[in-house]
């Protein structure tokens, strides 16, 4: 009885939240011939460590859908008339194995049009499932083996470390020449080694020295044993991609707290939280590629607005610039194309251009992953100002590395 | 290793060790006296950095009044846990990890509907930095060592110098003959939950400032405490005490030396040599 009384408060315990997919929006998939919606699926981080990225990701698609879905919908020409949008999001906890269960639930149970996921492993394991179930897949990830030709229908809607990285690091070198030694930390993963060579060979052109790099694994939040060595070496400016915000927040706080007074730079992050877990005082000078900052530029403050009302503040930028912007061109390409067919919408992506919230967008990349599945975009760079991000260049992606 | 760096090796290592030691402390403590595996310890030091969180980082009264209202009430939590949960389990083994089990989950379900999915901050309650060794620490470090210290000699004094503290050892060393002699068990056990939960909540508040905050944020805590209660010594205070300055010292030295991942596994084996000699480990009395 007892026993029995425990399995119900464990299962009820876990159920909610720790389940393996945790439907965050959505319907089942409808019976019937011809398309009654468009379906866009989300397999990506609602809990954990990822979470920041993958609620910014899932408020992105919606925010859009709701946008189209005021006037209507998109118009399918199979259909004869304007379609809903709907989006239907599952929790993948950014591990692999959810992600398997994950999709495989949009794909077939839900029969969504497109998918979209977050992290390198993550994609890796969606691509072959999308691939064979005919659906775009748009990914946001940083394994050097994607987009890659063998996928397709596989896009990545975010600049990567290969496009944004030599960017960062040869506009940091123009506002501080007289910083000559840098530092490296990364995740432990695919993404954050190839950082690391991505630095070495753009910092070694530039006449700047990596005096120290390290990786770190998914949950440290004590950085200190990578922190001490790196000041030893004289490190006067570290650098990070792909750490996620609390990570970043963590790594600020006691490397100030062990006397550090350098820079810090990272990629796509987001500010105010970074900033209320190091300290405003702390976090006072934080540049990062790839988040909006004030002032918000006017194309994406109808989105800002709608973002307060909807989820209430704090604004994520995160939300509107990467994601928003790298979302718009497949909205607009199904607007285009009005069609639901992944080739005839791949095709558009590929040859098309695109109005975004950052400006002007294309998919490129052909001569270094061998497709033009990659999204090309500007991309703001943010300086941290009193817990605040604000936007104080823009830049494009460098040439791509041997 | 240049000798400033091994100073500060050694000043971070020693704080580790003192947060260690107070999150294994409490963790061991109702093992030894109750045989009470208990898998929500991690959970209780995520629930004390939260009410850190709310008292101190949100509603704005000060630390010092954050950390022990922590205590308390994940103290008299731990209270209720043992007389309306583990009490009516008869103290069996597997039922009894179960319950921890589904504490855990169940806490930390609660934590994503009150707290969110995102990791907040709060800002360390005292700044600046304090000369020692030549080297400048920042006060709010030393402010840890201290506190971890007051607590960690508060608890020696209990286990030894009190009347209370001599009922747990004798329990720990009998329980049927404690028994025979007075000891009220169910008065004892609830005493020993309040005493591991509110030094798991006093972890947890004191640590808020140092790091992130989020639900997720008790399974590291309580894999430390069960590898210093592993290296240690199962259910041995002193041990707990000598393992997680050790475990603290080798995850500053090793990391430092090898870098994190490398210094993760090298912990690992550092443990398994020592059980392999010592196989009740440090002090251990199982």
């Amino acid at each position: 009885m007892l026993l029995m009384g425990l399995l119900l408060v464990l299962a009820l315990a876990t159920l909610p939240f720790t389940s393996a997919c945790t439907t965050e929006d959505g319907e089942d998939g409808e019976d019937g011939e011809g398309p009654t919606s468009i379906r866009m699926g989300l397999s990506t981080p609602l809990s954990g460590d990822a979470a920041a990225w993958g609620i910014a990701q899932l408020r992105a698609v919606e925010m859009l859908a709701d946008e189209y879905n005021a006037e209507g919908g998109i118009y399918i020409e199979a259909a004869g008339e304007k379609l809903l949008i709907e989006v239907i999001a599952y929790d993948d906890k950014y591990t692999p194995s959810e992600t398997t269960i994950c999709a495989t639930r949009l794909i077939e149970q839900d029969e969504v049009h497109f998918i979209h996921n977050m992290g390198e492993e993550m994609a890796t394991t969606i691509a072959p499932m999308a691939r064979e179930a005919g659906i775009i897949q748009w990914g946001t990830s940083w394994e050097l083996s994607d987009p890659n030709p063998d996928f397709p229908l596989s896009f990545s809607d975010l600049m990567r470390n290969q496009e944004m990285y030599a960017a960062l690091i040869t506009w940091f070198h123009e506002q501080h020449p007289e910083v000559t030694n840098i530092g490296s930390w990364a995740l432990n993963n695919a993404g954050g080694l190839l950082e690391h060579g991505i630095i070495e060979a753009t910092a070694g052109d530039l006449g700047m020295d990596v005096v120290f790099w390290d990786v770190f694994d998914w949950g440290t939040t004590d950085f200190t044993p990578l922190i001490l060595p790196a000041l030893d070496a004289g490190v006067e400016a570290f650098f990070s991609s792909s750490a996620p915000p609390d990570a970043v927040g963590n790594f600020i706080k006691q490397a100030r707290d062990l006397g550090f007074d350098g820079y810090f730079c990272i990629t796509m992050s987001e500010t105010h939280w970074i900033a209320e877990i190091a300290g405003y005082e702390n976090a006072e000078g934080l540049i990062d590629i790839g988040e909006i900052g004030e002032p918000i530029p006017a194309a994406a403050q109808k989105y800002a607005d709608a973002y307060l009302e909807k989820y209430g503040p704090p604004l994520s930028t995160m939300c509107l610039i990467p994601w928003l912007q790298g979302s718009q061109p497949l909205f607009q390409a199904i607007e285009r194309t009005q069609s639901l067919i992944a080739e005839v919408i791949a095709e558009e992506l590929r040859t098309g251009t695109f109005i975004t919230v950052g400006g002007e967008c294309w998919f490129g990349g052909a001569e270094f992953y061998g497709i033009d599945n990659q999204i090309q975009m500007p991309m703001p760079i943010s300086v941290c100002m009193d817990g605040v991000p604000v936007t104080v260049d823009w830049v494009v992606a460098a040439p791509y590395p041997d | 290793m240049s000798g400033e760096l091994f100073s500060q090796t050694l000043l971070v290592g020693i704080n580790l060790g003192a947060f260690y030691a107070l999150i294994a402390l409490g963790f061991t403590l109702m093992f030894g006296i109750m045989g009470v595996l208990n898998m929500a310890h991690g959970t209780i030091y995520m629930v004390g950095a939260m009410i850190a969180f709310y008292i101190y980082g949100q509603a704005g009264l000060s630390f010092f009044i954050a950390l022990p209202l922590a205590m308390l009430i994940t103290g008299l939590f731990g209270v209720l846990v043992e007389r309306f949960l583990i009490r009516p389990s008869g103290g069996e083994l597997l039922q009894v990890w179960l319950i921890t089990v589904a504490l855990w989950l169940g806490l930390q379900g609660v934590a994503y509907l009150v707290f969110g999915f995102i990791a907040r901050g709060v800002p360390p309650p005292v700044t600046g930095t304090t000369t020692v060794l030549g080297l400048g620490i920042s006060n709010y470090r030393l402010l840890i060592i201290g506190v971890a210290a007051v607590l960690i000699g508060g608890v020696y004094y209990l286990i030894h110098r009190t009347k209370i503290g001599l009922a747990m050892r004798a329990v720990e060393e009998d329980k049927i003959a404690a028994t025979i002699q007075g000891v009220n068990l169910n008065m004892l056990n609830g005493f020993v939950f309040l005493v591991g939960f509110a030094l798991a909540g006093a972890a947890g508040a004191l640590m808020a400032p140092a790091y992130s905050i989020s639900p997720t944020i008790g399974l590291t805590p309580l894999l430390k405490a069960f590898m210093i209660v592993a290296l240690g010594g199962m259910g041995s205070v002193p041990g707990a005490i000598a393992g997680g300055m050790l475990l603290g010292l080798a995850d500053s030295f090793l990391g430092v030396q090898f870098g994190m991942s490398m210094a993760y596994i090298l912990t690992w084996i550092m443990i398994i040599v020592i059980l392999i000699f010592r196989p009740k480990g440090l002090m251990g009395a199982y």
